[in-house]
């Protein structure tokens, strides 16, 4: 039975992200309806502290989701994410909202692999966390969130149906959705934005509206 | 005197001549152009690259990149990012058709270069030679710069 409802509540959100995002995409500003409400789950974040989604309360929160052996899409999804970020601070809209990055790959992504990724990629992480945690934790936001994801190895086939055995025992990348998620004070998600594909101007301007709503 | 006017003239004369001797030096066909790479951590947490840039032919035949090779990375392959939906696929190509007279571009979201097991950092501003093997072609040189960037 949980399961049944587990799986609605994923189609209902998949179907309004889909119609989100073809509004995203044809330039207008869509409603921001409520989704879903993200669960309180625990993490862990990139300085290995313990983190709680419910610590988001009272803010607006931008959360995506990468790996970080991901050479293509995902750093796009960062590089736009940080391109809002700059954005908030120029108009000084910052400090109401935070960034969450969550990897879907927790096996491989601890909070050392997070550090690498940051370094990398020069993140300014104030009000920026990157999280990791139990593998079933995460898997269940994302079956929540209705993100895909699924492994593959180089050659293209199932990562597990690969090896028969661990699926860390051979290189494997992660065929993903290419999103990430406006998220009111409420920790109700109310956007859900095309990704790398996102209008950085219209997320700002989405973003300014949650945070403009009452707690 | 006369005659030492004429040498000088004509030894003058034959300095002004183009070389007419020796290789014949010909615009080649493939050229690559734009050429750059994500950064990425290199250690046991084994990040991964990829490298973009503009193949041009400018020849009357097709060529077909099949390879690449780089002293910073253990493997490197042909890539291609796909999407079916809003979900991201990507895959391992054997090759790439590069038409005549035409040109493909390597980009974000699209076909790229991979680099994995990498062998040092590949920090924002460095930068790493990188051989692109064309079966026409042969082996071409690039040096590929590092940077963030977007589609």
């Amino acid at each position: 039975m949980r399961l049944w409802v587990l799986a609605g509540i994923a189609a209902a959100v998949t179907a309004l992200a889909v119609l989100g995002t073809v509004l995203l995409l044809a330039g207008r500003d869509p409603d921001l309806p409520v989704q879903t409400t993200l669960p309180d789950i625990q993490l862990v974040d990139h300085t290995d502290q313990p983190f709680s989604l419910a610590q988001a309360r009272g803010k607006v929160v931008v959360l995506g989701l990468v790996y970080t052996h991901c050479p293509d899409i995902c750093p796009l999804i960062t590089y736009r994410m940080q391109s809002i970020k700059d954005q908030l601070a120029r108009q000084g809209l910052d400090s109401g909202v935070l960034f969450l990055t969550v990897t879907f790959d927790p096996e491989r992504d601890t909070p050392e692999a997070l550090r690498a990724y940051i370094a990398a990629h020069n993140l300014d992480t104030r009000n920026w966390r990157f999280l990791t945690g139990n593998p079933e934790t995460i898997a269940s936001l994302t079956e929540l969130l209705g993100f895909y994801t699924e492994r593959v190895s180089p050659v293209g086939q199932s990562a597990g149906a690969a090896t028969g055995g661990s699926a860390l025992d051979i290189p494997y990348f992660i065929t993903h959705s290419d999103r990430f998620y406006l998220v009111d004070k409420l920790g109700r998600v109310r956007a859900s934005l095309p990704g790398s594909r996102t209008d950085v101007e219209q997320a700002v301007r989405l973003i300014r509206r949650l945070t403009q709503e009452a707690p | 005197m006369t005659r030492y006017l004429l040498v000088t003239l004509l030894l003058l004369l034959a300095s002004c001549q183009p070389a007419v001797s020796g290789p014949v030096t010909t615009t080649p066909a493939v050229t690559v152009k734009d050429p750059w790479a994500r950064p990425a951590m290199a250690g046991p947490m084994g990040m991964t690259s990829a490298v973009y840039f503009v193949v041009v032919n400018e020849g009357p035949d097709a060529d077909a990149l099949i390879g690449a090779t780089t002293d910073v990375a253990g493997r490197v392959e042909l890539h291609e990012t796909r999407r079916r939906g809003d979900v991201m696929e990507m895959s391992p190509v054997s090759e790439v058709e590069i038409p005549p007279r035409g040109q493909v571009t390597f980009q974000p979201g699209g076909l790229h270069v991979m680099l994995m097991d990498l062998k040092r950092d590949l920090k924002v501003g460095d930068s790493f030679n990188l051989t692109l093997r064309f079966r026409k072609a042969g082996d071409i040189k690039i040096t590929v710069h590092v940077r963030e960037g977007g589609m």
